[in-house]
């Protein structure tokens, strides 16, 4: 197979498999570059001789969990705002006057189900090229996929910067928890003493009160 | 735009459509590959969809700040957005790890040195590595390039005589697709090395570094108050 085939197909398999459906592209790219990067950086925690055991037992949680939260905040969060944000544009729901003017006679019809500037002929060189006017469908679309942008941006601020540490915190603590448990567990069967972790004693805990809390049945530990 | 030659495909700045004879002999339009539907890939599309149906319509003073930062907004790329995102997950994760009440003082600190080491470590390393696929992926596909490596990842179906440069620019959106996605699987390959290479060995660093510092601030706060623990 020569260089120039090796390019084509990829280019082919890329253009039939991606660039005609954005969506199952990033699905697929974004799921595989989270998970890619949450297992290297899970690496290098391990690898960490800097960090305690007990640092680690909830670090590499909050990795894992920080990917699946990520992934699944993307999807439900910043693929939603930015279907918002086109679509409130699309319908004609946020416009400029400039771009309302645009529509002319098309804008009593705003509101109406089904309604697409996107599809209108004056904006998308379709059939009727006579209608087709080149500036207004740049002035449309450079409009359109701006606020595609920002409303996306703010829904991936949202998503990964707000709801995916907040969920990933609790979930790593969970695991946290339940791994110094299994780790007393398992001392006391190798009739060694309870593991003891470091807690400041301005927090008002003694080490008793702080290991009762510790047991597997407690609620949620609150230090 | 029918075109005389029967299912010649026709680029339109949509995509690719073709112009055939359905079977009582009349011309139709249809798109080139597909049925044409469009495929929800999303169920929440249909919620939000549902949700704008009632939204009131709204007018943006032509050159007020919301219209201004949206039309400045289709200039950015992928690079413009991980710099975004960078710099709020600098600002906004580290805070969220430190009031974490479900860990102790000592993880928490911790979590936060790690969470803001990664993001400057994720910033600094994907914003150049996506600028220089983009440029990269913009040599390869233009079709007016002279270099033997110019039109080598335009793939087939927007190549050839049927083609022109001036066509290609039409369907400037499908092209535009076409790059993103070309970029984005670059930018992945080249994650694969930069993850390990970088990314993992910067943030650790950077994670040593600011425990460190937190334990000296500590200490030196200590020290100051003249007290014992």
């Amino acid at each position: 197979m020569t260089n120039s085939s090796f390019t084509k197909n990829i280019a082919n398999f890329v253009y039939e498999h991606m660039a005609k459906t954005p969506g199952n592209m990033l699905l697929i790219t974004g799921t595989l570059g989270w998970a890619l990067s949450s297992f290297a950086q899970i690496t290098g925690i391990i690898g960490n001789k800097k960090l305690s055991s007990d640092d680690k037992k909830f670090l590499i949680p909050q990795e894992a969990f920080d990917a699946a939260v990520n992934i699944a905040s993307f999807f439900l969060v910043t693929k939603a705002f930015n279907r918002l944000g086109e679509k409130l544009v699309d319908t004609g729901r946020l416009l400029t006057p400039s771009l309302k003017k645009e529509l002319g006679e098309k804008i009593s019809e705003i509101g109406k189900k089904d309604f697409s500037i996107s599809k209108l002929d004056k904006f998308s060189n379709n059939e009727n090229k006579t209608l087709f006017n080149k500036e207004a469908s740049e002035k449309y679309f450079n409009f359109y996929d701006g606020t595609s942008f920002a409303f996306s941006t703010i829904g991936s601020i949202i998503s990964g910067s707000i709801i995916t540490p907040i969920f990933r915190n609790k979930m790593a603590a969970k695991r946290q928890k339940q791994a110094i448990a299994k780790e007393n567990i398992q001392n006391q069967n190798n009739n060694i003493a309870p593991y003891k972790p470091v807690m400041p004693m301005q927090n008002g805990l003694s080490i008793n009160a702080y290991q009762t809390k510790l047991s597997p049945s407690s609620g949620s530990m609150k230090i | 735009m029918i075109n005389s030659i029967q299912n010649t495909p026709i680029i339109t700045n949509q995509g690719m459509v073709q112009a055939r004879k359905n079977n009582n002999n009349e011309q139709v339009i249809k798109p080139a590959f597909g049925s044409g539907k469009q495929v929800d890939v999303f169920w929440i599309n249909k919620l939000i969809d549902s949700l704008v149906d009632k939204l009131p319509e709204k007018t943006i003073k032509e050159n007020g700040l919301l219209a201004k930062a949206f039309n400045a907004c289709k200039n950015f790329t992928s690079p413009h957005q991980r710099l975004i995102l960078g710099a709020t997950a600098i600002a906004i994760q580290p805070e969220i790890d430190k009031n974490n009440k479900d860990v102790d003082e000592q993880t928490r600190e911790v979590s936060a040195a790690r969470t803001a080491a990664k993001a400057i470590a994720g910033t600094v390393t994907g914003v150049p590595i996506r600028a220089l696929c983009i440029k990269a992926i913009e040599k390869v596909t233009d079709p007016k390039g002279t270099s033997k490596f110019s039109q080598s990842f335009i793939p087939n179906k927007l190549a050839g005589k049927a083609i022109t440069p001036e066509a290609f620019e039409k369907a400037f959106r499908l092209v535009r697709s076409h790059r993103n996605s070309l970029g984005t699987c670059a930018a992945l390959v080249v994650m694969l090395f930069t993850n390990f290479l970088l990314d993992v060995p910067i943030t650790k660093y950077l994670t040593n570094v600011f425990v460190e510092r937190n334990k000296a601030k500590k200490q030196a706060k200590l020290e100051a108050k003249g007290g014992i623990q």
